[in-house]
């Protein structure tokens, strides 16, 4: 009962493995091609968890998880932009975000 | 939906259950504890509601609720600028611009994958990663620092600080980043003009 009580790193490391599968889950399964791109972000926002918390426990003073946390915002944020400036393209294209009928590059 | 006397009774016993280890835990002290599961929960249950709600719309707000409780949890991790940046970026910029994608992309309905042997073994991997993850995770020792983290969530002026003296060089390369993908995003999504098409 105390283990569950008092937060360590392990709670925080437990739980953005748990979001993270969470988004592995969502981006392989949905159909949709801005689902897909939603559940890249669940992704990243896992990884920012991992980097915030050893920046808490490991190393208090020197912040440097907390500044690779605010990089990964950055390029989260632009690849947010880019991705849907193709959905966007694609969807003008094929007239659909379905991702099973979008088939330009199988064979 | 009309409910039953027994399912009131069910449901009040619950609700009071659960409001008597709120309390509880508040009043032994445990006031992080209690604000890490609470928005732990919540950002859990948002982000498979995301995956599972059929409607995009929903599902993009539900991203929003999602990275609202991570900047809560953020706020409990000590970093008070990443909590503010969170709720700005995430929430703000990054959910709205999915709705617009949605919205751009017309509402259409896709149906859900059939529940054949492929969907059964992604669900298989997903579910294995995590055990795999989280027993490795939680059984291992972490070197953590010996004395306890500061309080204060005046962080803004030490990260500005390393910003512009150890990480100067990211931070101009992220800058540089972002212009490209503006760049990048409204030459993508732009209209083609006619004659660029013929030529």
């Amino acid at each position: 009962m105390n283990v569950l009580l008092e937060i360590g790193v392990q709670h925080y490391l437990v739980l953005a493995t748990a979001l993270f599968c969470i988004g592995l889950y969502g981006a392989t399964t949905s159909r949709n091609l801005i689902k897909v791109l939603m559940s890249i972000e669940l992704m990243l926002n896992a990884i920012n968890i991992n980097f915030i918390a050893f920046s808490k426990y490991v190393t208090p003073e020197a912040l440097s998880g907390q500044v690779f946390a605010i990089f990964i915002i950055t390029v989260a944020a632009a690849e947010a932009g880019v991705g849907l400036a193709v959905v966007l393209a694609i969807y003008k294209h094929f007239k659909t975000v379905d991702i099973s009928k979008i088939h330009l590059m199988k064979w | 939906m009309t409910l039953r006397f027994a399912d009131k009774l069910v449901f009040g016993l619950l609700f009071s259950a659960a409001f008597l280890l709120l309390i509880s835990l508040l009043l032994f002290n445990y006031g992080e504890a209690l604000a890490f599961y609470v928005l732990a929960t919540t950002m859990l249950l948002s982000a498979a509601g995301m995956i599972l709600v059929r409607d995009l719309i929903r599902s993009a707000f539900l991203l929003a609720l999602c990275f609202l409780a991570l900047g809560g949890l953020y706020v409990v991790l000590n970093a008070g600028f990443l909590a503010a940046a969170q709720i700005l970026i995430y929430a703000g910029a990054v959910a709205i611009l999915f709705v617009f994608g949605v919205m751009l992309t017309g509402r259409q309905h896709i149906p859900e994958h059939e529940f054949d042997f492929k969907f059964l073994t992604l669900i298989f991997v997903a579910l294995g990663f995590f055990a795999l993850l989280a027993r490795g995770l939680w059984n291992g020792t972490w070197k953590l620092s010996a004395e306890p983290a500061q309080a204060d969530l005046n962080t803004v002026a030490a990260i500005g600080e390393r910003f512009f003296s150890q990480y100067l060089l990211p931070f101009e390369i992220a800058s540089l980043i972002l212009l490209m993908a503006l760049i990048g995003a409204i030459v993508v999504a732009r209209k083609e003009p006619d004659h660029e098409r013929t030529a």
